[in-house]
């Protein structure tokens, strides 16, 4: 009875233990085949009416291909060093870029080393037809297509000012906020009877010491902008808002709506200070892609979160080449404050 | 459960704290089923040709798809003019979902049918009728099954059969915390169908070895996937908010070899499966609305078991099973460019790189891409595959009867070779003193595992 109590515990004692000691974490490595799927030509344009064309062409890396850096919060410098190491290894400075205009007009795209991207004497009017077609390297050529959308227009009905304490900062950028908001009252004309897609961009700027201080932040209860799939705020944007739609809620309609920008603060004792408005009228493609892109925001810092794909209108690669046209800024500006 | 403590980052100034973050996430995912069952089973009519049966079944499902989250923030921040310090100290510990009920009556009446002396069908339908808070469904569905001895030893099976299903099975994707959970259908959640077609071949070999291989092609509507981006750390909405609703199809070819009776016996499986997925229905849409690889796609299974009964006392098994692994979505592309100039606070003026666009101020609000930022990217939803598992298992079973009840002492070693399994994935940095190189690491969570096990039989 003894000896079978001992090889009892024994076997107990193994199976605690022999498990925390197997147990394990390896490095896992991409075959050619993954390897290929992974990489890609990135294709970054957004064609604009009225706005000479510009393309970036950039590489896409497998995920272990991605150059080391010196500490793992390095990649967060990659906004700010325009001319690093990761934007130099990224770039794609010798590709070959064919631009086709409505199926027959043919632009060279040369290499633009201030501006880093492929530059043309090409500039797009609405109803355009865009086909890119780009080599480079030995990665696999990319086609992208997109087309000028028609501008819809937008009015200013009137706007006022509203006392409004700034404690409401979900972000940093937000505290450059004054205690006033500015409610806006916009018009929207959305003709014809296809889909429209928009992004309505309201900027608060003010003079700062040679430059501007400007932010994109704004709000509205409006059901136009209501987005369920952004669940949570992001750098002081509202959770289930969005300032990318679309016309299904008055689609051949007009439609007037009501915005909340906060006025931006300055440092000067007659500061220019203002609030810009644009509406966008965007391919349903570049309406995709900025969905991906609010959506990834929140998502890629949340491990629990499901995964986002970027939207890619780019075939054989990665990226988004869309179009964009307005009918120009409505400018508030030298709010008497 | 899962969790993770995400960050948490400190900077000096002046040789006092700057600021300092910290933050920490948890969810537990709870997903019991609580089932309660009536069947009532006739035979109508019994006869040379016809065996007709009917009956009926009720089902109560309580099921209970819920998630503990609990999240944490806190920040300590210095004011430079004043010197002096601001907290903020967050914290959600909230449970999302609750249970929900679920009721199903179902009738059947089912005929077996010898058409002739190598015919033989089986031709019935069922009709089911379930019942979830606010919403009633109903779902007819016929099935036939037609066998045909070809000799004695010979026989070719070919089926339609049409389903339904109140309860789906809700699995992430996502490969670093993957969950599962069993949900029910609800008011805006369909019953999950399907229409399947099979057709199989066996053939006996004697009195106790039998082959067999069959064919299937499934289709299935409602299938249940989460949305991009969806997550329960948001802390809002249960799991129906977060889901898409599509369709799936299925296919794939399984063959068998069994041996039924004598001392040694068991059987070799092989399956060749294909699973996929499609989201393309407005305000459902995942993975651009594109056909993808279903989470549980496993293009080749083998399995292996033999079991040797030495005598009245002894008994040795064993299994090897292999599988391809489960799929996921592993962020496997860093792609550059496309960042949107939506969020910057602050224009410099002389900053060419950005555009240079904040003068003349009507410019302001240009759209172009101005910056590099960097994504990580995926090319489609599932689209990684973790690496392929294998594992052997060994019992032992001693029997013995003490008096009338019959006791079984067994010992199984699971994974005998202790094949490292990858079961999870994330990707991390391999810091190496000097630079940081991205990594893609698996976890094995299954390695060699002995367990003693102890039957009574009476």
């Amino acid at each position: 009875m003894k000896r079978i109590v001992n090889i009892t515990v024994a076997i107990i004692a193994i199976s605690v233990v022999l498990p925390v000691l197997t147990g394990c974490e390896k490095d896992l490595k991409f075959n050619e085949k993954d390897l290929d799927r992974f990489r890609g030509i990135t294709l970054n344009a957004l064609a604009t009416k009225d706005t000479v064309f510009t393309l970036s062409v950039s590489k896409a890396k497998a995920l272990t291909e991605v150059i080391p850096t010196i500490s793992p919060d390095d990649y967060l410098m990659y906004d700010y060093l325009y001319d690093s190491l990761y934007i130099k290894d990224a770039l794609l400075k010798d590709a070959t870029v064919g631009l086709t205009v409505n199926g027959d007009r043919q632009y060279v795209m040369t290499f633009d080393p201030k501006n880093n991207n492929y530059k043309s004497d090409y500039v797009p009017v609405a109803g355009d037809e865009i086909s890119l077609h780009v080599e480079a390297e030995d990665l696999k050529p990319v086609v992208a297509q997109t087309v000028i959308p028609t501008p819809q227009k937008l009015e200013l009905l009137g706007y006022e000012l509203h006392y409004d304490k700034d404690d409401d900062a979900d972000g940093w950028v937000d505290k450059l906020g004054i205690n006033t908001v500015a409610q806006i009252t916009l018009k929207i004309t959305d003709t014809g009877n296809e889909k429209n897609y928009y992004r309505l961009v309201v900027r608060g700027f003010a003079s700062f010491t040679a430059t501007y201080i400007c932010n994109d932040v704004f709000r509205s209860d409006d059901p136009i902008f209501l987005d369920e799939n952004i669940t949570q705020g992001y750098r002081g944007w509202s959770a289930r808002f969005s300032n990318v739609f679309d016309d299904h809620l008055f689609n051949g309609k007009e439609y007037t709506f009501t915005v909340l920008s906060r006025l931006r603060r300055s440092n000067y004792s007659t500061p220019q200070r203002g609030i810009s408005i644009e509406l966008q009228s965007i391919t349903p493609e570049l309406y995709n892609y900025f969905k991906s892109i609010q959506l990834y925001r929140i998502a890629a810092v949340d491990e629990f979160s499901e995964g986002v794909q970027i939207y890619n209108n780019v075939n054989n690669g990665f990226g988004i080449v869309g179009g964009i046209s307005s009918q120009g800024r409505i400018v508030i500006e030298d709010f008497a404050l | 459960h899962n969790k993770t403590t995400i960050s948490e980052l400190e900077t000096m100034y002046r040789g006092k704290l700057l600021d300092f973050y910290e933050e920490e996430n948890y969810a537990q995912y709870n997903s019991g089923i609580t089932d309660g069952a009536l069947t009532i089973d006739f035979n109508l009519r019994q006869s040379d040709r016809h065996n007709i049966r009917w009956g009926t079944k009720f089902s109560l499902q309580e099921l209970s798809p819920t998630v503990d989250v609990y999240r944490y923030r806190y920040s300590k921040n210095l004011n430079t003019s004043t010197m002096e310090y601001s907290e903020i100290n967050q914290s959600v510990d909230t449970t999302l979902g609750h249970n929900q009920d679920l009721r199903t009556l179902s009738l059947y009446l089912e005929d077996d049918w010898s058409i002739c002396r190598r015919l033989k069908a089986d031709i019935g339908v069922r009709y089911a009728f379930y019942s979830v808070k606010g919403k009633t469904y109903h779902s007819i569905e016929p099935r036939l099954s037609l066998r045909y001895l070809l000799t004695g030893d010979m026989s070719l099976k070919l089926s339609y059969t049409r389903m339904s299903q109140g309860i789906h099975l809700l699995s992430s994707s996502n490969l670093i915390m993957p969950s599962d959970l069993w949900v029910p259908a609800t008011k805006d959640i369909p019953l999950m169908k399907g229409d399947q077609f099979a057709a199989g071949f066996s053939y006996d070999f004697g009195r106790s070895i039998t082959a067999s291989v069959e064919g299937y092609y499934k289709l299935t509507d409602n299938t249940l996937d989460y949305k991009e981006g969806s997550s329960y750390m948001s802390a809002t909405g249960d799991w129906e908010s977060k889901v898409a609703v599509g369709k799936g199809k299925s296919y794939g070819v399984e063959f068998l070899l069994q041996k039924k009776t004598g001392k040694t016996n068991g059987w070799v499986s092989y399956t060749w499966a294909k699973s996929l997925r499609k989201y393309d229905k407005p305000g459902q849409i995942i993975s651009n609305g594109e056909t993808f690889y279903d989470g549980n796609d496993r293009r080749n299974t083998i399995n292996v078991y033999v079991s040797h009964r030495f005598n009245e006392h002894w008994e040795i098994t064993a299994s090897w099973s292999y599988m391809t692994g489960r799929r996921g979505v592993v962020s496997t592309t860093a792609m550059y460019g496309g960042q949107i100039n939506e969020y910057e606070g602050y224009f410099d003026a002389n900053d060419e790189h950005r555009g240079n666009v904040i003068l003349p101020i009507d410019k302001v609000g240009a759209p172009f891409f101005y910056k590099f930022g960097r994504y990580m990217t995926f090319t489609e939803r599932n689209g990684y595959k973790l690496p392929d598992s294998h594992h052997l298992d060994i019992g032992f079973n001693y029997s013995a009867k003490i008096g009338k009840p019959e006791l079984i002492l067994g010992l199984t070693i699971y994974n005998v070779y202790n094949r490292m399994n990858v079961s999870n994935v994330y990707t991390g940095y391999d810091y190496t003193g000097v630079t940081s190189n991205l990594k893609l690491r698996g976890l094995c969570m299954f390695p060699f595992m002995p367990s003693l096990n102890l039957t009574v039989k009476f």
